[in-house]
């Protein structure tokens, strides 16, 4: 894998083998269709003589099968839960279901709720394992705000280091184990000038290299096209997720901006900086 | 194997045929090929392995089957031993070349047969044995 160098270009490395998903039940579900419309996949529906609540829908990908969601999960893709990332709910949700069967397809378009949705999920993932580095691309840091709480919980109840991005709108309060990283060419490391720290603003992310566990390994990039609106994929390719968190590394450095004698550093995984 | 199809060479009971008619429709995945190609009229094998997978996975089977659910098993016992029992029966014709599977002519008391079976397979109805064995006497 070479080495990644620029957010856009880490999702445009994101490229799974062609995608066909197909819905079997009664009647096409119409909302579910929407949500899955939004991927660039093939999508079609197959007509089965069995009862709404017995429908499923079946994902292959490159002429090899995926996997199966079941109509319980259905529902939850419309309005996907995004409480907290060890939430039972969004644990238990549907909406987790589609995360490894839909990765690698790109989206066209999806909205704030659904990002949340999956990048709760990836920090779960974090969450859970425990230890190794999470990054978190917030646009500006005034959206962090919200999440303060979550990621306080994250680094107090863990061996986790997290980094967070955004434009520095908003000062967040100092937590031991949360880096900040504002893509102010004046101090971050070298490497950060001009387009790098436009990027931050463009583009929402979260990945985990897996603290160890690669097959933990994953990561959403996304672009805002529109006010509610974002374009991107993600993906549990984990040596793409190495690349990606390399490059952020060595742009925006490892600690907190100006501190980092190892900013500026290529080829660190990010993994090993606990 | 003794068969439900035009071509049986020996004279056939009303039970010989009734045997051979829940043989044939004995296993699951055999009914919900059927149950698929009454909606489609033809598939490819891949098209019939995912459909069935997804079945035992997450749709109406899912209640019911117990070991984790393999495609590649499910695609392989399709094309070795289910197409060509429901081909051999003259339920459908399997071109194994390009597996592809398209729907034969159903006689009537078998339709009822496949239908009855539909309904319970997907838990819309409950198993009327009398009614069951009945329709196919008809």
């Amino acid at each position: 894998m070479t080495a990644v160098d620029s957010v856009a270009d880490a999702l445009d490395r994101i490229r799974g083998p062609p995608t066909t998903v197909t819905t079997y039940g009664p009647e096409r579900d119409e909302s579910l269709h929407a949500f899955l419309g939004r991927f660039d996949v093939t999508l079609g529906h197959e007509t089965l003589p069995i009862p709404v609540s017995a429908a499923y829908l079946t994902v292959r990908r490159g002429g090899e099968y995926r996997g199966s969601v079941a109509a319980s999960a259905f529902a939850d893709v419309a309005d996907p839960p995004r409480d907290t990332p060890w939430d039972p709910a969004v644990r238990a949700s549907g909406y987790t279901e589609f995360g490894p069967l839909l990765a690698g397809a790109r989206f066209t378009s999806l909205d704030r709720p659904h990002l949340l949705a999956t990048s709760r999920e990836i920090e779960d993932r974090a969450f859970r394992v425990g230890e190794g580095t999470l990054y978190a691309g917030f646009q500006s840091l005034s959206a962090y705000r919200a999440q303060l709480p979550i990621y306080e919980r994250l680094v107090a109840e863990t061996d986790l280091r997290v980094h967070v991005y955004g434009a520095p709108d908003w000062t967040p309060p100092a937590v031991d184990g949360v880096s900040l990283h504002t893509g102010d060419t004046e101090e971050e490391g070298p490497g950060a000038e001009g387009p790098e720290a436009d990027e931050l603003g463009a583009f929402w992310f979260v990945a985990f290299g897996g603290g160890g566990d690669d097959a933990m390994a994953c990561a959403l990039v996304a672009e805002q096209v529109g006010d509610d609106d974002y374009r991107g994929a993600w993906t549990y390719d984990s040596a793409l997720v190495r690349a990606f968190t390399a490059y952020l590394d060595a742009t925006y450095g490892q600690e907190e901006r100006g501190e980092s004698p190892a900013a500026g550093e290529r080829g660190g995984s990010g993994e090993h900086n606990v | 194997m003794s068969t439900w199809c035009t071509f049986r060479t020996t004279p056939m009971t009303q039970t010989d045929i009734l045997s051979d008619l829940f043989r044939v429709l004995s296993h699951p995945h055999r009914r919900v090929v059927l149950y698929y190609l009454r909606e489609h009229e033809t598939a490819s094998l891949d098209a019939l392995a995912a459909c069935v997978t997804g079945w035992d996975e997450s749709g109406p089977g899912a209640a019911t089957s117990t070991n984790p659910v393999d495609y590649e098993r499910v695609r392989i016992q399709l094309h070795h031993t289910h197409l060509p029992m429901l081909a051999d029966a003259g339920f459908v014709t399997y071109d194994v070349a390009d597996e592809e599977v398209t729907l034969g002519d159903l006689l009537p008391p078998v339709e009822d047969v496949v239908s009855t079976a539909a309904g319970i397979d997907t838990g819309e109805e409950e198993l009327d044995l009398d009614a069951l064995v009945a329709s196919s006497e008809n």
